[in-house]
Parts: C-alpha cells; sequence; structure tokens
C-alpha cells in the first residue's frame, strides 16, 4: 500500500509546489480532486478504532461521548463491548469507503435516503442537502453557468492562464471548488460515532441503534438550522430557540449536556485516584472509567516509514489549506495525542495497521505537529505550555520537545481574561436626544418613556432569564410589542433603533458576548490552566480541546451567547417591519463607519512596540469585535425573513431563488469584501463578513449574489497559504483562515446551532496582536488566477504601486464651493497628493493628531459660533420680538420670520467668525499634541492642514445651518418668553435691586421649612380647636419674629414658594393676633389686675405687630398680601369675638401705612369695601367709626400719637352698647 | 437614620389610624423618643397618605359628598364657631384639607351652578380670604392649618424642605470640589430626566461608582422608595448610570439592595468618597 501513497504525495507535491500546469495532468485531475477527501477520510477511518476506545476523545462527537460514558455507560461498560459495538459499524462504513470517493457520488439522493435514519433524519438530511446543494451550485458556476463575472470562472479561463502563470497554485486540483472540501461535521457518516468519514456516507442500518449523533457541534444533529429562528412569528418555535442558545426540538438540549458534562468534569477534577506512577501520570487524570490506558512508546511504534509519510501528506494537505479547516484538523491530531485506547489487537483489519495503536497515533499526531510548528507556536500560552510539558511529545520527539518550550518561554500570547463589567447604560447625550431631535412634543415625551421601559425589560430579563421556567416571550413579549406599537405611532423607530444598536455594542462587544455576570462564564477552560501545575495538566490540555471553549467544539454554529440572547429574543418578540428595518439601516451604517476605521501599518520592530502601536490594536481589536457583533445581528435581521424550520425543497428552492436573484442585498458585502482585498484590509473585514453569512437561511448560498461571495471568500482561503512573508503576518492569515475555515465547516454543515465564539478564533482573536499590524495583504500577479481576482489586480495595479498602496484617507477634503476661491482641478489635486506625501513619512500619530484636532476645532468652532454670534442674535432678536409683540398680538410665526430675516444677514459672519475660530484654535492644539522635537516645517504643515480641514468641516456646516440654527433658537427664546410673559415680568423687577444673604452671612438662620411649620402651629392653636391649657408663650412667639427675620435675611436656603408661603402666613398671624385670638401665655406676673393687664397685653401684641411690619418692609423680597388683613374671613375675626379690639386693629393700619406698606387712599378702599359686606348692623356701625377715625386722622395729619386715644372713645361706645 | 423593616414595622403599626393633627403627632415623638422628629412626622406623613389613597373612593361617592356637605350645612347653621369641618373629618377617618375641597367644591357647584375648576379650588384653599362664604372660608382654613398630612401649607413646607436639602447637598458637593451640573442646566441643555446633580466627573461612594445624586427630604419607605425608583431613580440609571440617593430622613435598611446595579442609597452625605485622581498631572 505505500508506493501509490508515495507517488501521490509525489503527484500532489509536485502540483502543490511548482505550482505547474500542464495539460498532459489534465486527465489526473479527477484522481487529484479525490485526493484529499480520501486522505481525510482515510485518517478518520484508520483512527475511529483508537479514539472510539479513548474515554472522551470521540474525534467527531467530543460531547457526546463524553456524556455517553457518564451518563449512560458510566463505568460499568467494558471498554470491549463498547469496542464491538462500534467495530461493526466502522465495518460496514469502511466497506463503503472506497465507493463513496467521490464526493458526486456520495450526494446522491440514494445515498442520502440511506442515510437518514430514526430520530434524525431530517436534520442530516438538511445538512446534506444544504452541503449537497452548495456544491452544486458552485460546480454549476464553475461549468460556465454561473456568472461570468464569478470567481470560479471556470475551467475555461484557466486553461487560457494556465501556461502563462508558471506559479499559480494548483488549481488543477479544482480546490477552489467546494467540493473538495470535504463537508466533515455535516455527514451524517461523519458524526456517526463509528464511521470518520468526512463525506457524507450512506449508513447501514446496522448502526440505527446508536445514540443520537452528534456532530462537531456538540448540539444534537436533529434540529435544522431553521430552528435558530422561528418562522415568521411562530411562538412555539420561537419557545423552543429562545430556551438558551442551544435547544434541541427532538433530542436531547445542549443545556443537559452541559449539566452533564459539568459534572462530569467535576468528577475528573476530584478524581482522587490519580495514579502517581509515573508511567500513569498523564493517562491517569484522564481515566473516567477507570480504564487503563495505554503508556506511548516510541519503540512501540509499528510501520514508521508508512507514518512518516502519511504525516508529510497529510501536512502538506494543511500547509497548502487543502483542507476545508485547519484548526480542525489540529483538533484531530491533537486528539491522536491524547488518545488513549488500548489497542485493538484482535483487530486485524488491514487498513486499520497504521493507526492500531495508541503509539501509532501519538507518533504519527507528534510528527504532523513537528510538520504544523508554525502554527502550532502561535497558539496561546496556556495551551503552549500544555504542549511544552506533554510527556508523549517529550519521548517521542525531543526536538519538538524542545521547541515547544522555547516557543512557550518566549510566547507573549495570553488569552484575554476580561473582568465581568456591570452592565452599562447608554447614555443621555444632548445633541442627540433632547428635545430638538423629535419632531413633536408628544414623540419626545413617548420616546422618553420607551427607554425607560426597555431598560426596565433588560433589568428584568437579567434578574429572571436564567431562572428556571422564565419565559422571554411570556412575561416579556406583549410589552415589548406595546411598545412597538408606541414607536410606530409615534414615529420614534430610529431613535430607538440607535438606542438599541448602542446597548448592544456596549454590553456585547467583549469577546465572549458580554459580561460574565450575563450568562456565559469566561472559558472556564482558560481559568483552570492559568494554575496548572498539578496532574491533571493534560487532562485540561485534552479537554481544551475535545471540548474547548465551553464545549462548542472547534467549529460551533453561532449563537448569541450571554446577552446578545435578550437583544435576539427583543427583535423576534418585537417582531416589528419597522422597526427591524430602522435596524438594519443603523447596523450597516455602523458597520460601514467601522470597516472603514484608518488602519495604520507598522513595521514589525523588534523592541517593545510603542505607545501608538498598541493604542492601534486596541482600537483595531476593539473595532473587529464590534464588527462581527454587529455583522451578526445583521445577518441575523437580513436572512429572519427566509428562515424556514424545515429544510424547504428543492421545487421551493428554485423558485425562491430565481424570485430573490432579483432583490439587491441589504448591505454590499460582495463590494466590501473586493475593496478590503484591494485595500489590504482583509484583516477587518473578512472576519465581520463570516460573521454576517454565518446566519444565512437555506436559499441565500444558492443566489447568485452570495454565490459570488462565497467563490471569492474561497479563493481568498486557498490564497493565504500559511508561511511567514513580509506582505502579510502569519497571525493576520490565521485569523482569516480559522473564521473562514469556519464559515465553510458550517456551511457544508448546515446543522447548525450554536456557538459564535469559535475555538480557534477565540484563542486568536484575544491574542494581543502581536502579529496583527501587517495589515491586509498585498497581491503578486501570480497569486491572481481566476477572473475576478485578475480583474481586482488591474484596479489595484492601476490605482497604486506603491508598496504601502493601501493608504487610506479617513478624511478627504470635500471643500466647499461657497466658501473658498476654487483652485484649478490639477492644482486642488496637487494639494492633496502633497498632502498625503506630507503625512506618509511622518509617523502615523501625527496624522491622527492632525485629524483629530481639525474634527474637534471644527466642531468647537460651531458651538463656539452658536455660543456667541448666534446667541447675541437672539438677544437682539428678543428685543425686537418684545416690542412687537406689544403692539399687536398679530401673526406670531409672520413675526418670528420677520425678526429671523433681518438677523440672517449677520448671521453670514458665522463664516468669517468660524475660520477666525479655527486659525486662532487650531495651531494651538496642534503645538500642544505634537511632540516637542517636531521640526517647525512639520509642525507648520500640521497646523495649516489641521486648520483647513477644521475650517472646512465647520464652515460647510455652518454655510448650510445657520440660518435654520438661528430661527431654530430665536423661536425657542420667543416661545419662552411669551409663556414667561405677565406675573414673573413683574416680579423679577421688584427683586431686581437684591442680592443675596448680608455681608458676612454664616448661613446658620433656621431653615424656612422650620419657621413655617413653626408658625402653622401657632397659626393652629390660635384657628383652634385647642385644649383648654394650650396657649403660645409670649417669648416664644418673640423669638420666632426674630428668628422669621434672620431666616428672611439669609437668602442661602429661601425659594419663592417659601417666601410667599411666609408672607402669606404671617399675614393671618397679624390677622389672629389683631384680633387677639392668639391664646398667649406667660405674658406678665398674674399679680396684676385686670385692667393693667389688659394694657400689658396690648402693649405686648403692639410688639409683636411692630416686629411684623418691620419684618415685612425689610426682609421680605416678594410682596407681602398685607390687603389680606382687610378680607371678609380676617376681619371677620374681629367681628366673632365679643369685646372687639378695635386699638390692634386701629395700630396695624398706622403701622402700614408708616411702614409704607400700603397707602392711605389703598386702606381707605379697602376699608370702604368692607362695609359693603353683609355683616351685623353692630360691627357695621363700630367698622364705618373705625373707618372715619382712620380716615380724619390721615386728613388732618395728626401726630401718630393720638389715634389711640381717640380710638378709646368709640371703642367704650360700642362696648356700651352691646 | 437608617430604619430596619422590623423598626419601621413598628412605628407604621402604631400609627395604624391615628388622625393627621398635631396630638398624634405629639404622642408618635412620645412613644419612639429616639426616632428624629422628621424622620416620624416623614413616616406619618406617608403611612397617612397610604391610609388615604386606600379610602380615597370611598369619600368621593355622590352620596358621601352629599352627606358630608349636608352635614356641614346643618352643622354651621348650629354653631358657625364650631370646627364642624375639622370634627367630621376626624370623624369619617378623612384628611381634613381633602374634606374642605369636597365640601367647598360642592358649595361652589351649587353657588354658581357648574363644577369649579380646580385651579380655582387650589387656589381659595390656598387662601381662604377668596372664599365668597366667611364661615365657609373660616371652616376650611381651620381644615387646612390642622392638617399635618395634606393642604397647601404642608406641600409648602415639603417643597421647603426638599430645596433646602437640595442646597445643603449643593453646599456639600461645592466643599467636597466635587463639579456637577444642577438640574436647571441640564433641563436647558434638553435632558428629559433630571436628577438633582450630575457629577461631571464620576466618583467613588463606598467602592460604587457614582454618575448622579438625588436628594430626597423624605423617610424612604417601600411604598415611596418603589415609586421612586420607577419613575426616576432607574430613569437616571438609564441616561447616566449609577448613581446616589440620599435619603434625609432614612430608609429601610434592606431597600438599599441596587448598589451592585448602581443605585446607592444612604442618609446622608457620604464620608467614603474616592475621587479620579489625575496621576499623570501630578507629576
Amino acid at each position: 500500500g505505500i508506493s501509490p501513497r508515495v507517488s501521490l504525495l509525489i503527484f500532489c507535491s509536485l502540483s502543490l509546489q511548482e505550482n505547474h500546469v500542464h495539460d498532459k495532468l489534465v486527465p489526473h485531475s479527477l484522481l487529484q480532486k479525490d485526493f484529499v477527501p480520501f486522505l481525510l477520510n482515510f485518517l478518520r477511518e484508520q483512527t475511529s478504532q483508537i479514539l472510539t476506545n479513548g474515554p472522551s476523545t470521540p474525534a467527531k462527537t467530543p460531547n457526546s461521548k463524553v456524556l455517553r460514558s457518564s451518563a449512560s455507560h458510566g463505568s460499568q461498560k467494558t471498554g470491549s463491548e463498547r469496542r464491538a459495538g462500534n467495530s461493526a459499524g466502522s465495518c460496514s462504513s469502511r466497506m463503503q469507503l472506497f465507493s463513496q470517493m467521490t464526493p458526486a457520488s456520495s450526494y446522491t439522493p440514494d445515498a442520502m435516503r440511506r442515510g437518514r435514519r430514526k430520530g434524525n433524519n431530517s436534520a442530516n438530511a438538511a445538512g446534506q442537502q444544504v452541503a449537497r446543494d452548495i456544491g452544486r451550485s458552485l460546480t454549476e458556476e464553475e461549468d460556465g453557468k454561473g456568472d461570468s463575472a464569478s470567481l470560479s470562472g471556470g475551467r475555461r479561463k484557466r486553461s487560457e492562464v494556465g501556461p502563462t502563470s508558471a506559479n499559480s497554485p494548483p488549481d488543477q486540483l479544482n480546490l477552489n471548488n467546494l467540493e473538495e472540501f470535504p463537508p466533515m461535521s455535516a455527514a451524517s457518516g461523519l458524526t456517526n460515532k463509528p464511521s470518520r468519514r468526512i463525506n457524507p456516507t450512506p449508513v447501514s442500518s446496522e448502526r440505527s441503534h446508536s445514540k443520537p449523533k452528534m456532530c462537531f457541534t456538540s448540539t444534537p444533529v436533529s434540529q435544522s438550522p431553521a430552528a435558530r429562528f422561528p418562522s415568521g412569528t411562530s411562538l412555539e418555535t420561537f419557545a423552543a430557540i429562545q430556551k438558551g442558545n442551544v435547544t434541541s426540538i427532538t433530542g436531547s438540549s445542549l443545556q443537559e449536556e452541559r449539566e452533564m458534562l459539568k459534572k462530569e468534569r467535576y468528577s475528573l477534577s476530584l478524581d482522587p485516584s490519580t495514579p502517581t506512577k509515573p508511567n500513569y501520570s498523564w493517562n491517569g487524570s484522564l481515566t473516567t472509567d477507570s480504564q487503563v490506558v495505554t503508556c506511548a512508546d516510541l519503540s512501540k511504534v509499528s510501520c514508521k516509514k508508512q507514518l512518516e509519510l502519511l504525516a508529510q501528506l497529510y501536512s502538506t494537505c494543511i500547509a497548502e489549506n487543502l483542507v476545508p479547516n485547519i484548526f480542525l484538523e489540529l483538533f484531530f491530531v491533537l486528539q491522536l495525542l491524547t488518545s488513549k485506547g488500548t489497542t485493538s489487537s484482535e483487530d486485524d483489519a488491514v487498513e486499520r495497521q497504521h493507526f492500531q495503536n495508541v503509539h501509532n497515533c501519538v507518533y504519527f499526531a507528534v510528527q504532523v505537529l513537528d510538520c504544523q510548528f508554525e502554527i502550532i507556536s502561535y497558539l496561546e500560552r496556556g495551551t503552549l505550555k500544555l504542549l511544552a510539558e506533554n510527556e508523549r511529545i517529550a519521548s517521542f520527539s525531543p526536538g519538538l520537545h524542545a521547541r515547544l518550550m522555547k516557543a512557550y518561554e518566549s510566547s507573549t500570547a495570553k488569552v484575554s481574561l476580561l473582568l465581568p463589567s456591570s452592565v452599562q447604560s447608554v447614555s443621555f447625550q444632548p445633541e442627540t436626544d433632547n428635545r430638538s431631535n423629535f419632531p413633536s412634543d408628544r414623540a419626545f415625551h413617548i420616546f422618553k418613556k420607551q427607554r425607560d421601559i426597555f431598560y426596565e425589560l433588560l433589568r428584568e430579563w437579567e434578574d429572571n432569564h436564567e431562572k428556571p421556567g422564565w419565559d422571554f416571550e411570556r412575561v416579556l413579549g406583549n410589552r415589548i410589542r406595546a411598545m412597538m406599537n408606541h414607536l410606530t405611532a409615534a414615529c420614534n423607530h430610529s431613535h430607538f433603533a440607535r438606542l438599541f444598536q448602542k446597548q448592544l455594542i456596549q454590553m456585547c462587544k467583549g469577546p465572549i458576548g458580554g459580561g460574565t455576570s450575563w450568562g456565559d462564564t469566561p472559558d472556564q477552560d482558560v481559568l483552570n490552566m492559568l494554575g496548572s501545575d498539578n496532574l491533571s495538566r493534560l487532562k485540561r490540555l485534552q479537554e481544551r480541546f475535545v471540548v474547548p471553549q465551553s464545549i462548542r467544539g472547534p467549529c460551533p454554529p453561532p449563537t448569541f451567547p450571554g446577552c446578545q440572547q435578550f437583544f435576539r429574543d427583543f427583535i423576534l418578540s418585537a417582531g416589528s417591519y419597522q422597526f427591524n428595518q430602522h435596524l438594519m439601516d443603523s447596523l450597516c451604517l455602523k458597520i460601514l463607519e467601522l470597516d472603514g476605521l484608518t488602519l495604520v501599518e507598522h513595521e514589525p520592530s523588534d523592541g517593545e512596540a510603542d505607545m501608538d502601536e498598541q493604542d492601534e490594536k486596541k482600537r483595531f481589536t476593539a473595532a473587529l469585535m464590534t464588527l462581527r457583533l454587529l455583522a451578526k445581528f445583521l445577518g441575523f435581521l437580513v436572512f429572519l425573513p427566509y428562515q424556514t424550520v424545515e429544510p424547504p425543497s428543492r421545487d421551493l428552492q428554485e423558485s425562491a431563488v430565481t424570485l430573490r436573484n432579483q432583490t439587491l442585498p441589504v448591505l454590499d458585502v460582495l463590494k466590501l469584501l473586493r475593496q478590503s482585498v484591494l485595500n489590504r484590509r482583509t484583516i477587518l473585514t473578512v472576519p465581520w463578513i463570516v460573521e454576517f453569512l454565518s446566519l444565512v437561511d437555506h436559499f441565500a448560498p444558492f443566489l447568485d449574489y452570495y454565490g459570488r461571495v462565497f467563490s471569492l471568500l474561497l479563493q481568498l482561503y486557498r490564497c493565504l497559504v500559511l508561511s511567514e512573508d513580509k506582505e502579510m503576518s502569519f497571525l493576520n492569515k490565521l485569523l482569516i483562515l480559522a473564521v473562514l475555515g469556519w464559515l465553510f465547516q458550517l456551511l457544508f454543515s448546515a446543522i447548525a446551532e450554536s456557538g459564535s465564539v469559535n475555538f480557534s478564533m477565540h484563542v486568536w482573536l484575544c491574542y494581543p496582536l502581536s502579529g496583527l499590524y501587517m495589515w491586509g495583504l498585498l497581491f503578486t500577479p501570480d497569486f491572481l488566477f481566476t477572473g475576478e481576482l485578475r480583474k481586482l489586480l488591474a484596479s489595484f495595479v492601476a490605482g497604486s504601486g506603491a508598496k504601502n498602496g493601501g493608504f487610506i484617507r479617513k478624511i478627504t477634503p470635500t471643500a466647499a464651493e461657497s466658501l473658498t476661491a476654487k483652485p484649478s482641478v490639477t492644482q486642488q489635486k496637487l494639494q492633496v497628493e502633497l498632502e498625503q506625501a506630507f503625512f506618509h513619512n511622518q509617523p502615523p500619530s501625527l496624522r491622527r493628531t492632525v485629524e483629530f484636532v481639525a474634527e474637534r476645532v471644527g466642531s468647537n468652532c460651531v458651538k463656539h459660533i452658536k455660543a456667541t454670534l448666534v446667541a447675541e442674535l437672539v438677544k437682539r432678536a428678543e428685543v425686537m420680538l418684545q416690542d412687537k409683540v406689544k403692539e399687536e398680538d398679530a401673526n406670531h410665526s409672520k413675526l418670528l420670520d420677520e425678526v429671523c430675516a433681518q438677523l440672517y444677514e449677520e448671521g453670514a459672519q458665522a463664516l468669517h467668525k468660524g475660520r477666525e475660530f479655527c486659525r486662532l484654535k487650531g495651531p494651538e492644539a496642534v503645538r500642544v499634541l505634537l511632540p516637542e522635537e517636531t521640526s517647525a516645517a512639520v509642525l507648520n504643515s500640521a497646523e495649516d492642514i489641521a486648520v483647513g480641514l477644521a475650517t472646512e468641516k465647520a464652515c460647510t456646516w455652518l454655510s448650510t445651518n445657520i440660518t435654520a440654527l438661528i430661527k431654530r433658537e430665536v423661536r425657542t427664546t420667543f416661545n419662552r418668553m411669551l409663556r414667561v410673559q405677565g406675573p414673573s415680568l413683574s416680579s423679577e423687577d421688584t427683586q431686581g435691586e437684591r442680592k443675596g444673604c448680608p455681608p458676612n452671612c454664616q448661613h446658620h438662620a433656621p431653615f424656612p421649612s422650620q419657621i413655617i411649620n413653626e408658625i402653622k402651629d401657632v397659626l393652629c392653636i390660635a384657628v383652634g380647636p385647642r385644649d383648654e391649657d394650650e396657649g403660645v408663650l409670649y417669648v416664644q412667639l418673640e423669638c420666632l419674629l426674630k428668628r422669621l427675620s434672620q431666616t428672611l435675611q439669609c437668602r442661602k436656603f429661601m425659594c419663592p414658594t417659601s417666601e410667599q408661603q411666609l408672607a402669606r402666613c404671617t399675614v393671618e398671624l397679624a390677622s389672629l393676633l389683631v384680633s387677639d385670638r392668639v391664646p398667649i401665655q406667660d405674658l406678665k406676673p398674674q399679680t396684676q389686675k385686670k385692667p393693667e393687664r389688659q394694657r400689658g397685653r396690648k402693649n405686648a401684641v403692639n410688639g409683636l405687630l411692630k416686629s411684623l411690619l418691620s419684618v415685612w418692609k425689610e426682609d421680605f423680597w416678594t410682596p407681602v398680601p398685607v390687603q389680606l388683613m382687610f378680607s371678609r374671613k380676617n376681619v371677620g375675626y374681629i367681628a366673632e369675638v365679643e369685646q372687639r379690639e378695635w386699638d390692634l386693629f386701629l395700630f396695624m393700619l398706622h403701622g402700614l401705612v408708616d411702614h409704607g406698606l400700603m397707602g392711605n387712599a389703598e386702606i381707605e378702599s379697602c376699608l370702604h369695601s368692607l362695609q359693603e359686606l353683609l355683616w351685623s348692623s353692630d360691627f357695621l356701625e363700630e367698622l364705618e367709626a373705625i373707618s372715619r377715625i382712620f380716615i380724619s386722622e390721615y386728613h388732618v395729619a395728626e401726630p401718630r400719637t393720638r389715634p389711640c386715644e381717640l380710638v378709646r372713645q368709640p371703642r367704650g361706645t360700642v362696648a356700651a352698647q352691646s | 437614620m437608617k430604619l430596619s423593616k422590623a423598626q419601621y414595622d413598628e412605628i407604621a403599626q402604631f400609627l395604624g389610624h391615628v388622625q393627621p393633627t398635631r396630638q398624634s403627632l405629639r404622642k408618635l415623638k412620645k412613644r419612639f423618643p429616639s426616632q428624629s422628629q422628621s424622620t416620624l412626622l416623614s413616616i406619618f406623613s406617608q403611612e397617612y397618605q397610604k391610609q388615604i389613597k386606600r379610602t380615597h373612593a370611598k369619600h368621593h361617592t355622590a352620596e358621601a359628598i352629599e352627606t358630608y356637605y349636608q352635614r356641614y350645612l346643618s352643622g354651621v347653621v348650629k354653631n358657625a364657631g364650631a370646627p364642624v369641618l375639622l370634627e367630621l373629618a376626624n370623624e369619617v377617618d378623612f384628611a381634613p384639607s381633602l374634606m374642605a375641597r369636597i365640601v367647598l367644591e360642592r358649595f361652589l357647584q351649587e353657588q354658581e351652578g357648574t363644577i369649579p375648576s380646580k385651579t380655582l379650588i387650589n387656589s381659595m384653599l390656598r387662601d381662604p380670604s377668596q372664599i365668597p362664604d366667611g364661615v365657609l372660608a373660616n371652616q376650611v382654613y381651620q381644615c387646612t392649618v390642622n392638617d399635618c398630612c395634606y393642604g397647601p401649607l404642608v406641600d409648602c413646607i415639603k417643597h421647603a424642605i426638599g430645596h433646602e436639602h437640595e442646597v445643603l447637598l449643593r453646599e456639600m458637593l461645592l466643599e467636597k470640589n466635587l463639579s456637577f451640573l444642577a438640574e436647571e442646566q441640564l433641563r436647558a441643555k434638553g435632558y428629559d430626566k433630571t436628577p438633582d446633580f450630575i457629577l461631571e466627573v464620576p466618583v467613588a461612594v463606598e467602592g460604587h461608582i457614582i454618575h448622579w445624586i438625588e436628594s430626597k427630604a423624605s423617610f424612604g419607605d417601600e411604598c415611596s422608595h418603589q415609586a421612586y425608583l420607577h419613575d426616576q431613580f432607574w430613569s437616571y440609571w438609564n441616561r447616566f448610570g449609577p448613581g446616589l440617593v440620599i435619603y434625609w430622613y432614612g430608609f429601610i435598611e434592606e431597600l438599599d439592595c441596587h448598589r451592585e446595579r448602581g443605585i446607592l442609597l444612604k442618609d446622608c452625605f457620604p464620608t467614603d468618597i474616592v475621587t479620579l485622581r489625575h496621576s499623570v498631572a501630578q507629576h
């Protein structure tokens, strides 16, 4: 059996290495085409036995295996039992191994039918169908039926190009044909435990007893990809979907698996029987069922030569990207490395001879690892450590061991452990969120509520979604839809979509889809590994590869982990066309913005990456993560309407594809992809496009448009052969290969339920990007071997020949024509070129600084104009309006227009002033921000460019918006003016002169609230009802008034309402004092006689009234409603008393006049109107008398002492009469 | 001052069915001498309001209104100087100010023949001198003055207290050199929901980052806190991130359960404040 393989190897490596096409070889192309799938299948087949016997290292069904061994079989089932069961299956598949070699034949409907099995056949069929159909559609294209512009323009073109492109990659192998990337996890034969086949293989009925198949994705295959989405708004499906990321409809749920796996891991970690014998040290910890594990021994390896050849062959396939997913292969190799199966010595199957025992498997694995050392060496540190400490490697290849050790020691790649960040809200920004951004008050108000409802829902979800029985749709569905209705009614969708998107980014931009408190724990594997100095290291290493990244497997389908789940479920529950559309708009915009990020190339340097470089990396990483997140959601939304639960039939497909071929894509990813290739920005663009495409529906891959996208991606994949070259860093390539491999695997399998964070993606993305600064990729003409890429090359060559051709200008001068005298086009062009040239040889930070300054100064300039010129104009408008509003109550809007029109001319000054501002501020800022050693010339140029750009930005905005701005501001002021007009204007006038507390005020006065409260208490007692002995102490009152004065003097804590209330209360108090209704206690010693007591009492009250009058006059800022003293109610207090006290009343009248609180005439008129009210006749008489006295006194203008004397008389009379 | 739920329940239970008079307040102070007067008054007021909310509808049926009005009329006919309305309110367990409102409304309706506007009623309650009937004016005034939970006077006191504590808080912020934007400034900028103060530079209080501070011159009981959370605090959080609420008259300890999520409760200005250090500038 060796010689054919050797020749194949030669054949293959010839074609691979020489990239040479001979017409003579064309007939062999079929053979070549079949070779890779054959090899991969062969390896899977050969190793199935040994891996199956392992405890938890199935090649294709990691999790199911783990589960099975722990859950169903446990330790009871012996290895031989299992072997027996499995070998039957593998035998049957083995028999078909060669007959099924050609992918085409394995895809026959007949094979599919046979491939179906109970329980999960539909999903398998779906997987097969999609895989088949993808393959078919691309084949058709290749056959020339497809768009002529498509990448895989077919063999016709190749034959034209062939001989001339001596360096062309081995397209003879037809590797751009998807069919040659065998769908691995999709195939039922593959996912089936006993069979390790790569191609979909018809499976005999013998295996129908086997457990539900598990694919690499670790999720039950029984769920079709469509089940990720409900069909339309079907709530049943919804319920099934949103029950966690991975719910199977018919099979066991991933959740269960997780639980079991957790238990399993737990038991592993607690395994007390870890053997101490060195021979067992690494294997023992792996043992889950006390199975004795063979110790790998180099001396026991058989057929070394063959294994070496196989390893070389296999490595070549990996190295040349002939396998659909290199990480899957690495995964496989590591499985072999860590396999622990005792060999089935009784199994003498000829074909299995090479991998009949652990020793051989390990030997092979170490050989492959040795060849793939370059990739391995880029693994993150923790993994490297485990590999470096692997005893099998150490004993089988001391050389590889040493290199791994070295790589580990020099490695800086760490998986970043993000700390759980608490959920943060999107901050309110007046520029986008205040009233002026809404069409009406109502819309503004409604959105205010919606923002709060949204967060309420979010909090509720956060609190409850992990509780058993909690159901998103049931609990939140109706509330979300009610909210959508409100949004629709108020046309607020765009605002909400923005909020939604911002919150999404804020919460989910981390690598694992959000803070750890929100679901997924951040990579327990990594956490475990960090403290790894115990015997379970190998177990961990194994686990890491067997169940990488929380058992998602190396090729998990996209999911919405962590808080992404909330956003997905929200979209589903909302079921709002408007919302989805706005959200898609918003996502597209943000994606385009981020995709346009300026990428700065850094020369790889030996030393520490400088600050700029690090910032650049951070910026890049952040953009990349966000892009992937947004693209995933965009993909979700775009393909959502086409998702179906059941895989649609072929008939349906044809009509659907015909139909959908007519529509334009929401986001032109093909264009963006081409541009990114051209501009050497694939490192940023490909990962997010992959995320977007990972959510395609059943039909999308068959659409012309997406077919082209996939073809281009495939070309890219094939071109990125991993080797260190100067044009594109190894890690960049690795990243792209990882994501593409993942996507291809996904598409082929089309059995996808969960896990957006790819094992390899995760590792690469968390890599600190030390190599990721060689952005993009540079072509050589030889690189291009199909029409599509050649076209790209043509434009590339025409566009820029420079090595740094990917220079991206973020700010392009779009000089507003109205603003500047326009230089000739050529001159302009020259200037642009000069400017670009200027930056070219400067450090990238200079460019960023200039752009930044321009951006900020431009923006500040507009703000400055608003605050100065516009504010001034508005003030002037206010004056003009105030006059005119008084004249005529006429048409307000007309008035407004007139006034504004007068201002517009002056508004034109804005441009002039703006330019001045930029000229002043720009250079300042640039000078401060640039390093001091910057030469004067560079500085000047930088300043000039910054000023130019800032001016341009500001003036462009101002010239188009100044009039609207003036009008808006004037209108706002005018509306405020109309509202305010009236009472408050006059009160402002009266308070105008007063300012704050007296000098040296310590602000120790009692609080107004305290004084109001105390006065209220006094009023209470005075008004009653009160207890017999209840009263107010005189000193207490005296003190209260003194404190009132203090309180009023200190203005610190005073507010208008407090002061007005104090004024009103004190007038009430005065009225009650005047009518002698306040039960004042403790006036004078009790012994005094009655008349003296009376007089003393009156003097005391007079004293209090005097204090009040003085406070009213001196301390109040607001007008005191002293007129209330003459109200029906307050004068009534006097009337109700049997022995009426007019002295105090008269005293008050004089006091009011003397303190200037009321005029004579005013009092007279008050008294007069009092007399018109309904009183008892005797009271009316008294009132008239008092009135007369007051009037006569003031008309005579007698000295102040007299009134009291005079008053005594009438009072006496009154008393006598009553 | 923080109260445990149990302590609070004891007070609330004592308040059971008291009338909102100064006499009741006096008893309350006697029973719980260790609690501050303001805290007790605040709790009293809140508890009473809960009670009134429960029975509000009962007092506003057409029959009830008519009964009250007739009883008022016959009462003042007997003795216009007697506290007819106040006693009626106490008798039927209703707030005097609200009773005054009912009767005043009914009175005006009869006088004018139409249902009087809310503004007019409010204005008359604020200034009973405007009430055309002298006797009713006195009765109404007596009610509003004696009511320590409802009425224009109480409202004004509450408003004043709130304002004073805002000023106090502002002083403390200034003293600590924490720059902030006050409510007026925020409104002027067009913010739709505005806490009392937004810190321009966030600080950490007891290890929790805060962006805003809201001053509440009342006691934080379950009912009012829930309402505030829903109408204000979460809204602030939704816009400005985590923040601090100061219940100057204390709160139920158990309510301070959203610290991790970003709503911090205190009963005084915090002392444990960590500010952002501008280490770069200091070098």
